[in-house]
């Protein structure tokens, strides 16, 4: 296995162990701030999905870590997407291999920790808006982001919208 | 209308019948860009199991074209008043929104693949540098060649500018009508609904046919009860075409793209691609997307001269393999779905076998991480009435059964050894039982 898979096979498997019982949303916006707001090495490319971020790599991941039975991944019965649970495959570089993160990871929990699906989905597609999307020529100023993502999240309204606007000011800032 | 305004042209398509070119459409088409696409094969060299699979990927974009035209006007019409909430100029402008819609679709399926490498898939994630992938050249070909100025030139009529089209293409891109990027890339996108048919057709099976004229019809779309967006969905009475829909890429998969002859060309292709690259650049990826002009210099035909010129029988080089059908044997194969042990125990097997037959060149193969692999994904199934959508997970028993596919082979170069050939495979049917 390649370092690179080493690495976000043994971040994922860090991730349920400490979440035990975690849906693929939760996952792909997790791994996602590590690599762009805490700077872990994972190198997925992500796109802009239903539910925020997508990485189908960190999806395809997935699939492989279960089909070692790294983790666990059940349907849910009543038909809401997926538990993921650690496996029962023992990995033992899992330790090793997160120990230079363990700042970050911390770092992550701290900060995201308390934040529900859909406000770390609110919080994921601002942070794609403001820093990786194509720019456009109205500019990526505070209110065309807020805008931008009012479009695309009309559940959300735009007081809650520019709210999460400077929690992930303040989150990149201080990162 | 600007669709009854502008010219029309009609191109007869074996697997649509009739496809409407509008004329700004047609002057993309006449590209040199766009006419590439005759020159790369959609299924790389398949045509060496199946003879007849000699399709590029020029129909196959005119294919994505007019499936995405169909669907965003069937959805649209489902979905007339939640898509238009926002607009205040009445019929009119509802009527421009779907219009706009409409031919954005559709020049983004007809865009969706300019940036294909040679033979498409074969060394996908070895041929390019780093990250890089076709899709990536995808948008510097649009904004830098003269199918920018043709979009922008039609702005006025058909209300979409080369910016949204990069937009919806781009895998960072945003579009504000987020149900049309994934009618060109999602799970159950028009690119998979026509390449699926497409690919059945020339190939001369049956395993990729579904009621796709019954699928377009019962697109629709989700309100999303969590996020609010529009998001692509089913209705309840399409459950069944998308049940066939996915058991077809599944026995298309399992049939077709991870054939085991057509996998052997597919290594044996991708290495020889590196070698012409690494000739003439010095290394075996292609250049990045700001030298577009040497990349898209490569096509089939390049690769094919190159290996008429360089066939050796004496040595039987990888330009004689693919000039004369010689491919690598597969010398030990697990099941689609094998125990997790057997599957580790390939690993093990293939470095036994590199002891055992140390002057033999071995590749492990596997079905997962393949860009046609086989996976489980969702849809919101909606319902009549005020009942909440389901999803296709919970709905569908037939899919329920369906496990991602997890076979592996080990390849060996036995230089048309059979004598040898045998003695391998005895030694993995031993090592493995």
């Amino acid at each position: 296995m390649s370092h690179e898979k080493e690495t976000r096979f043994a971040i994922t498997r860090y991730l349920v162990d400490k979440l035990k019982d975690v849906g693929k949303t939760k996952i792909q916006k997790l791994v996602y701030f590590l690599q762009y707001a805490f700077d872990v090495p994972l190198d997925y490319v992500f796109r802009m999905h239903y539910y925020g971020p997508y990485s189908e790599e960190l999806d395809d991941d997935l699939i492989e870590m279960k089909l070692h039975r790294y983790i666990d991944i059940t349907p849910d019965p009543a038909g809401c997407g997926y538990h993921i649970q650690p496996g029962s495959e023992f990995i033992d570089w899992v330790e090793n291999t997160t120990k230079p993160y363990a700042q970050q990871l911390n770092n992550c929990f701290d900060k995201l920790g308390g934040y529900n699906i859909q406000e770390l989905e609110l919080l994921g597609t601002l942070h794609f808006v403001q820093y990786l999307a194509l720019t456009s020529s109205e500019g990526k100023g505070k209110d065309q982001i807020v805008d931008k993502v009012a479009t695309l999240k009309p559940v959300f309204d735009k007081s809650e919208i520019e709210r999460f606007y400077e929690v992930l000011q303040d989150l990149v800032n201080a990162e | 209308m600007h669709t009854e305004a502008l010219k029309k042209s009609e191109f007869r398509d074996p697997v649509h019948g009739f496809i409407t070119v509008y004329e700004h459409e047609k002057e993309i088409i006449g590209t040199w860009e766009f006419q590439r696409l005759r020159r790369i094969h959609q299924l790389g060299l398949q045509s060496y199991v199946y003879h007849g699979a000699e399709h590029s990927r020029f129909g196959h974009s005119l294919g994505v074209m007019h499936l995405a035209g169909e669907a965003v006007i069937k959805i649209f019409e489902k979905n007339k008043e939640d898509l238009t909430r926002s607009l205040e100029g009445g019929e009119d402008e509802s009527e421009a929104l779907k219009e706009t819609l409409y031919f954005a679709a559709r020049l983004a399926g007809l865009l969706h693949d300019i940036g294909h490498a040679p033979f498409s898939h074969p060394g996908e994630d070895k041929l390019f540098e780093g990250k890089l992938r076709h899709e990536d050249y995808a948008v510097p070909i649009i904004r830098n060649s003269r199918i920018a100025s043709i979009i922008d030139g039609y702005k006025d009529k058909i209300g979409v500018s080369s910016e949204d089209i990069v937009n919806i293409v781009d895998k960072h891109g945003v579009y504000d009508f987020p149900f049309v990027k994934e009618l060109i890339s999602s799970p159950f996108d028009v690119d998979k609904m026509d390449y699926l048919l497409r690919d059945s057709i020339y190939c001369g099976v049956e395993y990729g046919k579904y009621d796709l004229r019954r699928l377009i019809d019962t697109l629709t779309l989700d309100k999303g009860t969590i996020t609010g967006s529009l998001q692509l969905a089913i209705h309840v009475d399409g459950i069944h075409t998308i049940e066939a829909l996915i058991l077809a890429r599944y026995f298309m998969f399992t049939q077709v793209y991870f054939h085991k002859v057509r996998r052997s060309f597919d290594l044996i292709l991708t290495d020889f691609i590196g070698e012409c690259l690494e000739e003439k650049y010095g290394k075996r990826t292609y250049l990045p997307p700001d030298s577009l002009a040497e990349y898209l210099k490569w096509d089939d035909n390049l690769i094919l001269t190159r290996a008429r010129e360089k066939a050796d029988e004496t040595q039987k080089n990888l330009a004689w393999r693919i000039i004369k059908r010689k491919h690598y044997k597969a010398v030990y194969e697990t099941s689609s779905h094998p125990d997790p042990l057997v599957a580790r125990k390939v690993g093990h097997l293939l470095k036994e076998c590199k002891k055992q037959f140390s002057g033999v060149e071995f590749w492990l193969d596997r079905a997962a991480g393949h860009p046609e692999m086989f996976k489980k994904e969702s849809l919101a199934i909606i319902h009549d009435g005020g009942r909440p959508p389901d999803s296709l997970a919970k709905e569908s028993a037939a899919l329920r059964g369906l496990e991602v596919i997890d076979q592996r082979r080990i390849y060996a170069d036995v230089k048309e050894d059979e004598v040898l050939r045998r003695k391998i495979e005895d030694f993995c049917n031993k090592f493995m039982s």
